[in-house]
């Protein structure tokens, strides 16, 4: 298990790069600081490339983080139980977070 | 009989780890940058959902406060510095993972490299008010 | 010429003391004095009760390793005129318990060595002497590696062993590796399968303290990485 969820992690790093890059980029420089309006928002999100990239965003956004924030918990050595429930944590915070991003796209999905 | 509560005690570990090294300090900035991101990824997706799903006015007044606010404008200059120390000493570490510049010296110059570039990013970036 | 030392001693007797004390001495140094002359000439002119391990006094035997002026490091290879201060602190090394003042017990250390089955383990189909050559790449890329003299230094500086008393370590998961390099040993991946765990390979985040360290020059994470290469290429058949 660990050498998978470890290889994507770094899959996740790399993808992270560019897709965070481009969200920061088409945010905030693309058009130099203007106050970001809702129809701007909705003509993007109407896109499939845009929804897209919000998406691969808020899964392997969602991925890197909980794994980093597990990998700092590993580290304190806690005992299997405590590692067990702790994993639940992550994965039920995983599919939360997860669950609420895509509701908030879900008009332009559908 | 070896005493185990003195070495473990946290006023005896603190004292005796290795400060002096660049790799311990790379390492604790980009864990506290890490965990500074993971708070912001939640709020940040709590915060845009619900301003998407409660309509066009509450979506404006929103992104007007986080974008036009003096204190949001620090905070995101300190966002910004946080990704670009993590995404870029990230690199370094992905570096490691494909084999290259393991070595003592060869980590301390690929954490100046990125170091030197995503700094020289984040001054270009407030430059040009981001 | 000489100069005046003053040296902050760690003092501990877990059996008599109740907290930990720094106790100071000051005397000249001498030409080439080593921390190991230091705490030897406290031991027999200022106060004999000054418990600390060595043996061989030249870098050999790594029994003498102790946290000297914020590293671990050998204290007969580490020259007072090298640490360019006359202010010298000497604590046992960290991550290890304490058995008194600059003794540790290395028995937690050694215990985690076992898990790694540290000997090597012939095939039983290559006809003995199952040799690899002297000039071959494989046995230079780990020549360096097999330098290890368990002195624990890279142990002590190592966080992620501060944080977490499961986690194997630099010098535990180096030596695997030597063995799992090894085409000849025929129990490559029952080791691999001891560090592809949690409190493995996969702690090693790559803060290099350990190589920092090392007296002798080695470079544990290097090692360590190439065991996470290996963990991740079993899974996809590829260097059984």
């Amino acid at each position: 298990m660990n050498a998978w969820t470890w290889l994507i992690q770094r899959i996740s790093a790399l993808v992270l790069l560019i897709v965070l890059g481009l969200h920061i980029w088409f945010l905030h420089f693309a058009h130099s600081g203007e106050v970001l309006h809702y129809s701007e928002i909705i003509k993007r999100l109407g896109t499939p490339i845009f929804l897209t990239l919000d998406i691969l965003l808020l899964i392997f956004g969602l991925y890197h983080a909980l794994y980093g924030v597990y990998s700092v918990f590993l580290d304190f050595g806690f005992g299997f139980k405590t590692r067990v429930l702790v994993l639940g944590l992550m994965i039920v915070a995983g599919i939360g977070f997860l669950g609420l991003g895509i509701y908030g796209f879900w008009v332009f999905i559908f | 009989m070896p005493s185990n509560e003195t070495a473990l005690s946290l006023a005896f570990r603190a004292k005796t780890q290795v400060w002096t090294t660049i790799g311990m300090w790379a390492w604790i900035l980009h864990r506290l940058t890490g965990l500074g991101l993971v708070l912001y990824i939640f709020i940040h997706i709590v915060l845009m959902s619900s301003s998407l799903l409660r309509g066009q006015q509450a979506f404006d007044a929103m992104l007007t406060l986080l974008m036009r606010h003096p204190v949001f404008e620090v905070f995101d200059r300190l966002l910004l510095g946080a990704v670009l120390y993590h995404s870029f000493n990230g690199i370094r570490i992905l570096l490691f993972d494909l084999g290259v510049g393991i070595g003592v010296r060869s980590q301390k110059v690929l954490f100046w490299v990125f170091v030197a570039i995503a700094a020289t990013l984040w001054v270009w970036s407030i430059a040009v008010k981001f | 010429m000489a100069e005046e030392l003053s040296v902050k001693v760690f003092r501990f007797n877990p059996d008599s003391d109740v907290a930990p004390e720094f106790h100071d001495f000051q005397f000249p140094s001498f030409k080439n004095m080593s921390i190991l002359d230091v705490v030897m000439h406290i031991q027999n002119y200022l106060d004999k009760t000054l418990s600390f391990r060595f043996s061989c006094r030249v870098g050999m035997c790594g029994s003498c390793a102790m946290y000297i002026n914020g590293r671990p490091r050998l204290a007969c290879r580490t020259q007072v005129s090298s640490l360019s201060t006359q202010k010298i602190t000497l604590m046992p090394l960290p991550n290890f318990p304490i058995i008194r003042d600059l003794v540790v017990d290395m028995e937690p250390f050694f215990e985690k060595w076992k898990k790694i089955k540290p000997y090597y383990v012939p095939k039983k189909e290559m006809t003995e002497p199952a040799i690899v050559p002297p000039g071959a790449k494989e046995r230079e890329f780990i020549d360096d590696m097999l330098d290890c003299i368990t002195c624990g230094a890279c142990y002590s500086a190592c966080s992620m062993v501060a944080t977490n008393e499961e986690f194997l370590g630099p010098a535990i998961l180096n030596r695997a590796y030597t063995l799992i390099a090894d085409k000849r040993d025929a129990i490559r991946v029952e080791r691999l399968k001891v560090v592809d765990r949690s409190f493995g390979v996969w702690r090693c985040h790559t803060q290099f303290n350990c190589a920092e360290v090392c007296p002798k020059s080695i470079v544990p994470t290097k090692s360590i990485q190439n065991l996470k290469r290996r963990c991740v290429l079993r899974k996809f058949g590829i260097r059984k």
